[in-house]
């Protein structure tokens, strides 16, 4: 999945990832790891961006147990039912909107190829 | 529900007791503390001086509420008891109870007070089954607290116990020695918290509050939703409390998913605490003219759990709306597979229908906008996917034959689809009402997809595509000889001719052509499918037939309201109301509350109606049937802009009033009366 960009109200480009499963959707989810925030995830329509921001305004927050369940999650490879049963991943916050981005990533996630590194901390 | 046992509930927690309230639980007797689709408390067993104390009443004072009044007493009747014992509890996310000993004797009293606990950590799905755990069960007692627990790799629940007296506390639970003045009391309050997988969360966004508060707070919301419900005036007494029991009922069902705001119904008590697609779907639907908010937060949860991807183990694919989803052990370690579970065929169609609906009814057009693009998927899976072989009709087949549905229609029992000899139809099946479903969908969404969402190419598809379907499944489906709609066409293409309830939802839908629909009538109001209480599930003169079989015989209160109406569509007024009149006269027999199912024996027979021996009840559909069937009496309907009220009321209901009806028009009120019926 190439990088593409989309066009900001200020203008400027900005450096989100296409994925199909999150179009209409708009927002922010935090993003922990192991007790610790490690970056945000910023969705705009159909665009998606895991930037550094840990401090910055989030709607719902998901709280992953460790770096692996993270990048599964991303991917769109661990189902976040069971992950939550399984106390692997939960959502804090808005979790309408967390539940929509997991499951969005599920289709075609723009993190899928990634190897660990990239966007991913 | 058994009668020897008491529930309380408080959304998806739930208190399944002996009527001594004691949870004593067994592979016959399903007691426990349930949450999440997971038995907290398996055992919760009082004894005072070694006796298990006597119940002399019980007291259900709400839905998250009960009081047991008992006696300690050694059975014989030559000794009066001097000790009695109040047991008051309430769920709290988990429960309070009181526990309360007075001694109306004029000496002390010197008694051992104990309270035997125990957990399984059982998962609803093994509950009957006391399958091995595969993980480990431990005990400890820290701060006057025993907290028992299970563990398995990350899955961890745990049930923290406390109290606010000093006493002995083991692994096996607390024992207290007192001594009770003469005239006196001695009580104790037991905490029990279950800790399910978001209990940190919930720690810091909603702490867990105390009973007082709960209490408070449950009040409160019921009497503003039954304050927020229509008056009901009737001159049918029982009318009133089979009205009331419904609409408390259905408070007790609400429970909050945490996805969507607001609170949508859950099946039923006690073994569907849990999201149900077609259940939550149908019961929004039947009380859409009393709680149109269920059918908002119905959609909204489902629109974001809908699939999006295909999934075999879970029969999900793209656009599809959820069957079930559960909770438990055997769910997160994919022995099942609930996570969601998306095996039933017409949850999606039914999304349509409720989501145009509520529209209609409310004027909210905002909700059919907000959810165009969920609409959209759903609109597509139909021909996409639930048109397995591209023949026109939705037909469904397991995906995966160790654990997924047999029947993914509403009748999911395995053997409902049979032909009139008994034989079972061969997979895939396409029943009959999920292409009455399809033709309302697309139909309905006609006005959505012109009127809301502007896309006008769509509407002309949707109407077109409507038109060949009832073309077709008018040709397809009918069975000239017997007069009457297919149940199904199977997997070879062969209809499926068992007579049953099913040609009734093709009334409610509108696919059959008028013609078709009158024969249907007949065989619907025939002694053999109507049984005088209600429409039989499968007629009585087919080979499957079984008064007591789930699927095969029984008459469900739900399945009976949307065939009324349906009739009222096609004009058969008369027919709707006979209908009406017994599925209200048999909740009356029932104290108001319908169960899910009752036997199908006839009413001539029996002179009342047979209790089905696993219903659950209260059950959500069953508890909407009622207020379905006021809605079908007064004729209520709405054209987008105006209360429509056109009632056909049988004569010993003479006449009922609906006061302050929500929708679109604000708040009206509906009237209607027998003909022939006084004013009084």
């Amino acid at each position: 999945m190439a990088n593409e960009g989309s066009e900001q109200a200020g203008g400027h480009q900005w450096p989100g990832r296409t994925a199909p499963g999150l179009a209409g959707l708009y927002g922010r989810m935090r993003i922990i790891v192991a007790g610790k925030p490690v970056g945000t995830l910023v969705v705009e329509g159909i665009y998606v961006a895991l930037v550094p921001d840990i401090y910055g305004p989030a709607d719902a927050t998901a709280i992953c147990a460790d770096d692996e369940t993270m990048r599964k999650l991303l991917r769109g490879e661990l189902n976040p039912f069971i992950a939550s049963m399984q106390r692997m991943a939960r959502l804090a916050g808005d979790r309408g909107f967390g539940t929509r981005v997991i499951l969005g990533l599920q289709v075609e996630s723009p993190f899928k190829g990634d190897s660990g590194k990239g966007d991913l901390p | 529900m058994s009668l020897d046992t008491v529930s309380i509930l408080d959304g998806s927690t739930f208190v399944v007791s002996d009527r001594r309230g004691d949870l004593d639980a067994t592979p016959i007797d399903n007691h426990g503390l349930f949450l999440e689709d997971t038995r907290f408390l398996s055992r919760w067993v009082l004894t005072v001086g070694g006796i298990r104390p006597k119940t002399l009443s019980v007291d259900e004072q709400a839905f998250f509420k009960v009081q047991f009044f008992e006696a300690i007493t050694t059975g014989t009747v030559y000794v009066d008891s001097h000790l009695s014992l109040l047991r008051r509890r309430c769920v709290t996310g988990g429960f309070e109870e009181l526990i309360e000993i007075e001694n109306h004797a004029k000496e002390p009293v010197d008694l051992e007070v104990k309270l035997a606990v125990g957990s399984d950590f059982a998962d609803l799905f093994e509950v009957k089954d006391k399958l091995a755990k595969v993980g480990e069960l431990y005990s400890n007692v820290t701060d006057g607290a025993l907290t028992l627990g299970y563990r398995r790799n990350t899955f961890v629940r745990e049930t923290i116990i406390k109290c606010d007296k000093k006493g002995e506390i083991s692994g096996e639970g607390f024992l207290f020695k007192v001594r009770i003045g003469p005239q006196s009391s001695w009580s104790v309050t037991f905490d029990v918290e279950a800790r399910g997988r978001r209990a940190d969360i919930e720690d810091v966004e909603s702490p867990r509050k105390t009973g007082l508060l709960q209490q408070q707070g449950h009040g409160r919301g019921l009497d503003e939703w039954l304050a927020a419900a229509p008056r009901l005036v009737a001159s049918w007494e029982p009318l009133h409390k089979i009205y009331r029991r419904s609409l408390v009922d259905l408070a007790a069902l609400r429970f909050e998913v945490g996805i969507a705001p607001g609170a949508l119904p859950a099946a039923g008590l006690p073994w569907f605490m849990a999201v149900f697609g077609r259940d939550s779907l149908l019961t929004s639907f039947q009380s859409l003219a009393f709680a149109p908010e269920l059918s908002a937060a119905t959609l909204r949860a489902l629109a974001v759990l809908q699939a999006r991807t295909n999934d075999p183990f879970r029969d999900a694919e793209p656009g599809k709306i959820l069957h079930e989803i559960r909770l438990g052990e055997m769910t997160a370690f994919e022995d099942r597979p609930q996570s969601p579970y998306y095996g039933a065929a017409d949850s999606t169609m039914l999304f349509l229908i409720l989501l145009e609906e509520y529209d209609r009814w409310t004027g909210d057009h905002a909700l059919a906008r907000e959810l165009e693009r969920e609409a959209r998927a759903a609109i597509n899976w139909i021909d996409e996917y639930g048109d397995r072989d591209k023949d026109g009709y939705v037909e469904y087949e397991r995906r995966d034959p160790k654990t997924g549905l047999d029947n993914q229609c509403w009748k999911d029992s395995w053997d409902s689809i049979a032909f009139a000899d008994g034989t079972l139809a061969p997979t895939p099946r396409a029943t009959c009402e999920l292409q009455g479903y399809v033709y309302d969908a697309k139909h309905r969404m006609v006005r959505i997809a012109r009127d809301i969402w502007g896309d006008a190419a769509l509407a002309d598809k949707l109407d077109r595509e409507a038109e060949e379907l009832k073309e077709r499944f008018n040709r397809d489906f009918w069975i000239p000889d017997r007069g009457f709609f297919a149940l199904a066409l199977d997997g070879q293409k062969r209809k499926v001719d068992s007579l049953t309830s099913n040609i009734g939802h093709l009334l409610w839908s509108g696919i059959a052509d008028s013609d078709k629909a009158d024969l249907c009538v007949k065989h619907l109001m025939s002694d053999d499918l109507f049984s005088g209480w209600g429409i039989r599930t499968m007629a009585s003169s087919e080979g499957s037939y079984n008064p007591i079989g789930y699927h095969v015989g029984t008459v469900w209160p739900h399945d009976s309201s949307f065939i009324a109406w349906g009739l009222r569509r096609y004009g058969y007024r008369a027919e709707a109301a006979r209908i009406c009149r017994a599925i209200l006269e048999a909740a009356d027999l029932f104290d108001g509350r319908l169960p899910e199912a009752f036997g199908g024996y006839p009413r001539s027979k029996t002179g009342y109606p047979v209790e089905y021996p696993t219903a659950c009840s209260p059950q959500a559909w069953a508890t909407g049937a009622p207020l379905l069937v006021l809605r079908t009496l007064l004729g209520l309907d709405s054209d987008g802009k105006h209360l429509i009220v056109d009632p056909a009321i049988p004569q010993p209901l003479g006449r009922i009033e609906l006061l302050s009806i929500p929708g679109c028009w604000g708040r009206m009120d509906a009237f209607g009366r027998a003909i022939g019926a006084s004013d009084e």
